[in-house]
């Protein structure tokens, strides 16, 4: 897949073009562009340009198979290159890697360089870059052939004897197609050049055809075969040419068709592995008889199942119209497949077999139930559930269909389904499956949320997300420690949680689909913890990341947690418009509704004083019990204060201690008992009920739950005479600031950097990051030592023994 | 709704490429181009005939739906 093609040996030396991509102050531009139709030399041209330059090069050859964002960005996290090639870019059409690319040219590292060659203009901002000065482009105009090259090509590297005329002939022709004058070359080897040269210029036929057709004439019987045959294959070797050809002499041909140009292109330096230049094997199939094809094809999946390579395997039985070997193959690969998230092959495999053919497979069956459940489709799901239990499953599809059944249960809000197929499926499968491991145990964590309890949660979902990370499973494992700093968070550790989203965001190597999603969850913590700066640059850092780097699911928080942050500073009209353009985003279903918008809002409507607002709230929302009414009623709490139903709050709130204390939740004690303190009219009272609510709350990290309500809670905590209040009242004096947490790992990388003669620019190459990812580890080192420059930051570090 | 669309290009194409835009008829006019007409049941089907021409090289000259 990165193979950087090795120039044929007979090339025209194109120092025009070579000279176009070459940079005045020796600096390559952010874009190469090399757009043209086929057979126009393009990928030759960029191998040409690329073997004379001193950069790094990694080389992306984008063929079908190279289709997901997180495989393509897996290329990228191994290299850190100078130069990317992405070679046939048109082949791309997953729009994920298309924006991964965008992104990567708008705010990639200054020194990377994108080269791109594509039959047709890519989805890119390309008028912007030319307008800066960052694109380069090559296209048909400039590709085509020149007369002096035509004659170089013709007479020098060909060994023709073409007279001007004949070249200027054959270059009108072929109007310049490097691939046209090729084939010329190729055919009036060995001919009387006028003849040759005359009867094609006056052949009205399509290029191509007339040309190949001659090149084919020129062959052998043997040859001629050969190349049809193969034709079918992606890529070919000697004892897979063998297998359709039903000779011998594969590997000896493919190296001969080499030499003589035809049109083969080495995958490797061994020469084992070839492949026909993609037009060629176009021209070469349409010419081929049509009822050979689905011999020839399921003669290429039985080699390739015989060498274990499955993927080509099943792709040659679906072309070659075997649905049954094809299925057989596809039972086989769905283990690697799920652990590497290859949805989409599984998807477009089992869209391409009869559904009777699923039917009769469990294992395929349930698969299919899969995909329909991600197409949020449930109910035919569970149509296909029920064919696969009828199908007979073996013990591990069990598993699979029990976890799809809890997945739907979840999805319908049905717990006591939900826990108990999870919990069926969590006692059959094996102890080493950790992927069902993962998946059983998040169902159950999410379920255990749901219904209130939450050190179960936690403890069952952070299982989930060890038995992900065994598993190999990054992208969800970081996904699921989103969710569970919520949990942390709601069980009352705000510290717990921020320590779990820091160590999630110190994962090396480029932004997964999740890593906004932990900035916003990390500025959730910062802000409740009274460290407002660092959250207003986390949710900076998301919005930079862009959505790509976050989940549909969790879009809505971004603006809840700058609602909050709004509200710590004071302006309740930016939080309440915060909150408005959150509600549109919330995708319910996926986590328990812990804190529902509406009573967000009701809360900034009761500290403006709209207690009307509120009110109305409070009729349109009844009051209901369960942890899942938690959040309502702790409003409904702060309005009855607000109203000076003083009796009334008191006696809402003394069960819901009692609930919260009971299930563990000790976040929601904290804050019934802050809410309880403001109730009591009587100081004795308030402090009875404050002081261990500061002594649970704050070592925990609660600073603003406190905060935020208001100059009747500041007044109470300047009398409560605890160490815990003075220190919410500095935070509230100093807002930008928390007391200081520990260096992160990567951040005590940083700062042995920092400690070095590198520049900036330098250190972000290091470790692999942009130049804004280091800003933001600097200033976060900066904050914690206490110091405002690098000097500083480097002889503090010292002081305090950080190495 | 299936509609039919005309294409033209420039060149005359053999007959085998018939396969490859549906099994449709080529006809081979005096002025050096090549017509044929493919029904298509939506756009994704028309833009995988034109991905086709794209692939091979060919010199697309007009593209029309008839009624």
């Amino acid at each position: 897949m990165a193979h950087f093609p090795a120039p044929r040996r007979q090339l025209v030396a194109r120092h025009r073009l070579i000279d176009l991509l070459r940079f005045e102050d020796g600096r390559a531009p952010r874009l190469v562009l090399i757009c043209a139709p086929a057979g126009f030399g393009k990928t030759t041209i960029l191998g040409q340009w690329l073997t004379g330059s001193s950069a790094r090069v990694v080389w992306l050859s984008l063929d079908s198979a190279e289709r997901t964002r997180s495989e393509f960005l897996a290329h990228l996290a191994a290299s850190g290159p100078t130069v990317l090639v992405l070679d046939d870019y048109h082949l791309v059409t997953d729009p994920a890697v298309r924006d991964a690319v965008a992104e990567l040219i708008e705010h990639g590292p200054p020194e990377l360089t994108v080269a791109i060659t594509t039959r047709v203009d890519p989805p890119l901002p390309l008028a912007r870059l030319r307008g800066r000065g960052e694109l380069l482009e090559l296209r048909a105009a400039d590709l085509r052939f020149t007369p002096g090259e035509a004659d170089d090509f013709l007479n020098q590297v060909m060994r023709l004897d073409m007279v001007p005329a004949h070249v200027g002939a054959l270059l009108d022709r072929t109007e310049g197609w490097a691939v046209g004058l090729q084939l010329a070359a190729l055919s009036a080897r060995g001919r009387a050049a006028a003849e040759f040269v005359e009867s094609f210029a006056g052949s009205h036929r399509f290029v191509l055809d007339y040309l190949v057709e001659e090149v084919l004439n020129s062959l052998s019987d043997d040859v001629r075969g050969f190349l049809l045959r193969t034709s079918v294959l992606r890529r070919m070797t000697g004892p897979l040419c063998d297998a359709l050809t039903g000779r011998d002499d594969g590997s000896r041909m493919l190296e001969s068709l080499e030499r003589d140009n035809l049109f083969v292109v080495p995958l490797d330096d061994r020469r084992e592995w070839y492949r026909y230049h993609r037009l060629f094997a176009d021209v070469l199939s349409a010419r081929l008889q049509p009822d050979l094809v689905p011999g020839l094809h399921r003669a290429a999946a039985e080699w390739h199942t015989g060498q274990g390579n499955t993927v080509e395997a099943v792709e040659h039985a679906l072309d070659g119209d075997d649905p049954s070997a094809a299925a057989d193959l596809v039972e086989r690969a769905i283990g690697d497949l799920r652990k590497h998230r290859q949805d989409y092959l599984l998807r477009e495999w089992l869209g391409r077999l009869p559904a009777e053919v699923l039917r009769g497979r469990p294992l395929l069956a349930a698969m299919q139930a899969w995909n329909r459940l991600s197409e949020g489709d449930p109910a035919q799901a569970l149509a296909w559930l029920d064919d696969a239990d009828r199908a007979g499953p073996d013990e591990q599809t069990r598993v699979l269909i029990l976890l799809y059944r809890a997945s739907i249960a979840q999805a319908h809000g049905d717990i006591a389904g939900t826990i108990g197929q999870a919990r069926q499926a969590l006692e059959l499968c094996a102890p080493e499956d950790h992927l069902t491991r993962g998946a059983a145990g998040g169902i159950l964590g999410l379920a255990a949320w749901a219904a209130g309890d939450l050190p179960v949660a936690v403890s069952t979902f952070g299982t989930a997300v060890a038995s992900l990370r065994a598993a190999g499973n990054v992208a969800d494992a970081l996904g699921a420690t989103v969710m569970l700093g919520g949990m942390w968070l709601a069980l009352g550790k705000p510290i717990e949680a921020r320590r779990l989203y820091e160590r999630a965001l110190d994962h090396p190597g480029p932004p997964l689909s999740t890593t906004g999603d932990l900035h916003v969850g990390l500025a959730g913590v910062l802000r409740e913890q009274g460290d407002l700066d660092a959250a207003a640059e986390h949710l900076r850092l998301d919005r930079e990341l862009g959505d790509r780097a976050s989940l549909p699911e969790n879009r809505h928080r971004w603006f809840t947690v700058m609602a909050g942050l709004l509200r710590a500073r004071g302006d309740l009209d930016g939080a309440l418009r915060m909150l408005d353009e959150a509600e549109p985003l919330y995708a319910p279903g996926f986590f328990p509704e812990i804190a529902p918008i509406p009573a967000a809002r009701a809360r900034i409507r009761i500290t403006q004083g709209d207690l009307a607002a509120a009110r109305q709230w409070a009729h349109e929302h009844p009051a209901a019990d369960g942890y899942l009414a938690e959040f309502n009623q702790l409003t409904l709490a702060r309005l009855l204060v607000a109203e000076h139903r003083l009796d009334e709050a008191v006696a809402l709130l003394d069960p819901l201690v009692d609930a919260a204390s009971a299930a563990g939740r000790t976040g929601s004690v904290v804050e019934a008992r802050m809410l309880r303190a403001l109730a009591r009219p009587e100081l004795g009272a308030a402090l009875a009920d404050l002081r261990p609510a500061l002594h649970d709350g704050v070592p925990a990290g609660f600073a603003r739950l406190f905060l935020d309500e208001g100059p009747a809670m500041l007044a109470l905590l300047e009398q409560a005479s605890m160490a815990y209040a003075v220190q919410l009242l500095g935070v509230q004096r100093s807002p930008g600031r928390s007391a200081a947490g520990p260096l992160s790992d990567r951040e005590l990388d940083v700062l042995r950097l920092l400690a070095t003669d590198l520049t900036g620019p330098e250190i972000a190459r290091r470790l692999y990051v942009t130049i804004n990812t280091l800003r933001t580890h600097t200033k976060s080192i900066f904050t914690k030592l206490g110091v405002n420059t690098r000097r500083a930051a480097v002889s503090r570090a010292a002081d305090l023994g950080l190495k | 709704m299936t509609r039919t669309y005309e294409f033209r290009v420039d060149g005359h194409l053999d007959d085998h490429w018939s396969g490859w835009f549906g099994g449709t008829v080529l006809v081979r006019h005096d002025d050096g181009t090549t017509s044929f007409t493919v029904p298509v049941a939506d756009q994704a089907q028309l833009h995988g005939v034109l991905a086709r021409l794209r692939d091979i090289g060919a010199t697309l000259l007009s593209v029309r739906a008839s009624a």
